[in-house]
């Protein structure tokens, strides 16, 4: 007799792992910021538009991103009045959040390009 | 405001208060995570979302107010924003050249067992601090430093001198580590700037002495007292602890006891304007006293501990 075969259920797809969207944050943000100013919750817009809905960001979780990136001098925050009439902090890239947004690039360049002559020849 | 304006305000608040309570965020930061909040709502409002969905799904994308205050006690310091390397550079450049000018050419006539000498070591300390991003140091700095600017510019407005270098200097480290966006120093830092403002105060309440046949007499013998309660008041709001706040409120009345003793002196000095003399220093008098009553309230509100601890103090 044979022994009935579990068939694996189709996995539904999963969402990015939390260390990747860690990792991948500050490129994100100086990516973002890139194109011009933004705030909090734009960015966390764009992330999500920029990722087809695939990168979820626990949205508390963008601002010690953002003051990070402003003690190491990459980013700097000012403060506008926004659409609504009140107050908002923008922040914009600084000169050396362009010259670390080029050593970011670089490096996910070289993981992706690894990634994609690894899969090819698997 | 309507109704449903009215519950999402509450909202707001009672999220900003856990958050608040876990990390004691600076009120810039707090002002960010709540206009984040009322983007989100009103967002989700907009597409068809009812009000009580709306503000639960709000919180739940935000995080849990715990989660998001541990991130955020990672990279902001208790005392506040930390400044951008350039600044921190920069002022601490200038009170490493004041240092060594201090140490070269004044400290040979003020001695090495002076006061003097013990404010130029810790500047040198603070300095150091500074560069390795200490959240301390720059409340600490400012308060001292922005005393002696304003101690300064009296002396130099009521007495024909030229503009003192020291004054200049002293301005330039001010002007980097102004906070000058509101809310960007931490209730803590706030505290510990006020405390070392009353501190700059009562070294200069304690250069007021008259010449008797028995020597020199101090006017107002009460500022030695808040001289030592200043000091270690700072350094109990640096280590977060309760006892901070005692001596915080005992210099705030030995500088009040100070402050009255001075007002006795009949500053018949022959100053440019022995009025506005008389007024400017009974008015930095009156403001020494005055933050360091409000210094020993939020040293209290923000105390950690009785007794606080060093930890922080390297690891902050």
């Amino acid at each position: 007799m044979h022994k009935a075969v579990r068939q694996p259920k189709a996995a539904p797809p999963e969402r990015i792992a939390k260390d990747l969207v860690a990792a991948s944050a500050t490129a994100l943000v100086l990516s973002i910021l890139h194109k011009g100013p933004s705030y909090g919750y734009a960015i966390i817009q764009d992330v999500r538009a920029l990722s087809g809905g695939e990168l979820e960001w626990s949205e508390g979780m963008l601002y010690p991103v953002l003051h990070r990136l402003e003690d190491q001098g990459l980013i700097e925050s000012y403060e506008e009045r926004g659409d609504t009439g009140r107050k908002r902090r923008y922040y914009r890239l600084r000169p050396d959040g362009r010259r670390a947004l080029a050593e970011e690039r670089r490096q996910w360049d070289v993981v992706h390009a690894a990634l994609t002559k690894a899969w090819r020849t698997a | 405001m309507t109704e449903s304006d009215r519950t999402v305000e509450k909202a707001i608040t009672t999220y900003c208060t856990e958050l608040d309570a876990e990390a004691e965020l600076a009120s810039r930061d707090l002002a960010e995570i709540e206009d984040h909040l009322r983007a989100l709502i009103d967002d989700l409002r907009g597409r068809g979302m009812p009000l009580g969905d709306a503000i639960a799904e709000a919180g739940r994308r935000l995080g849990a107010p715990r989660l998001v205050a541990r991130e955020h006690a990672r990279v902001r310091s208790p005392f506040g924003a930390r400044i951008a390397p350039w600044r921190a550079r920069s002022a601490a450049a200038i009170v490493a050249v004041l240092v060594v000018v201090g140490l070269v050419f004044d400290l040979p006539d003020g001695g090495v067992w002076s006061r003097f000498a013990f404010e130029l070591g810790c500047g040198g300390v603070l300095a150091i601090a500074l560069l390795a991003r200490r959240g301390w140091a720059r409340p600490i700095l400012l308060g001292g430093l922005a005393s002696g600017v304003a101690v300064m510019a009296l002396s130099e407005w009521a007495f024909p001198q030229a503009i003192s270098p020291w004054l200049v200097a002293q301005l330039g480290v001010v002007m980097f580590l102004a906070p000058w966006r509101r809310g960007e120093l931490a209730p803590a830092g706030v505290a510990l700037a006020l405390q070392v403002w009353a501190y700059g105060v009562a070294t200069f309440v304690l250069s007021f002495q008259v010449t008797t046949r028995g020597g020199p007499d101090l006017v107002a013998p009460a500022a030695q007292i808040a001289l030592v309660a200043a000091m270690l008041a700072t350094a109990g709001c640096v280590m977060r602890a309760r006892w901070a706040a005692i001596a915080s409120g005992l210099s705030a009345v030995t500088l009040g006891v100070a402050l009255a003793q001075l007002a006795q002196l009949s500053f018949k000095f022959p100053a440019l304007h022995p009025g506005g003399f008389r007024f400017g220093t009974l008015g930095l008098a009156a403001s020494g006293a005055l933050a360091a009553a409000v210094a020993a309230v939020v040293a209290w509100r923000g105390a950690r501990s009785l007794l606080g601890s060093l930890r922080g103090v390297l690891a902050d």
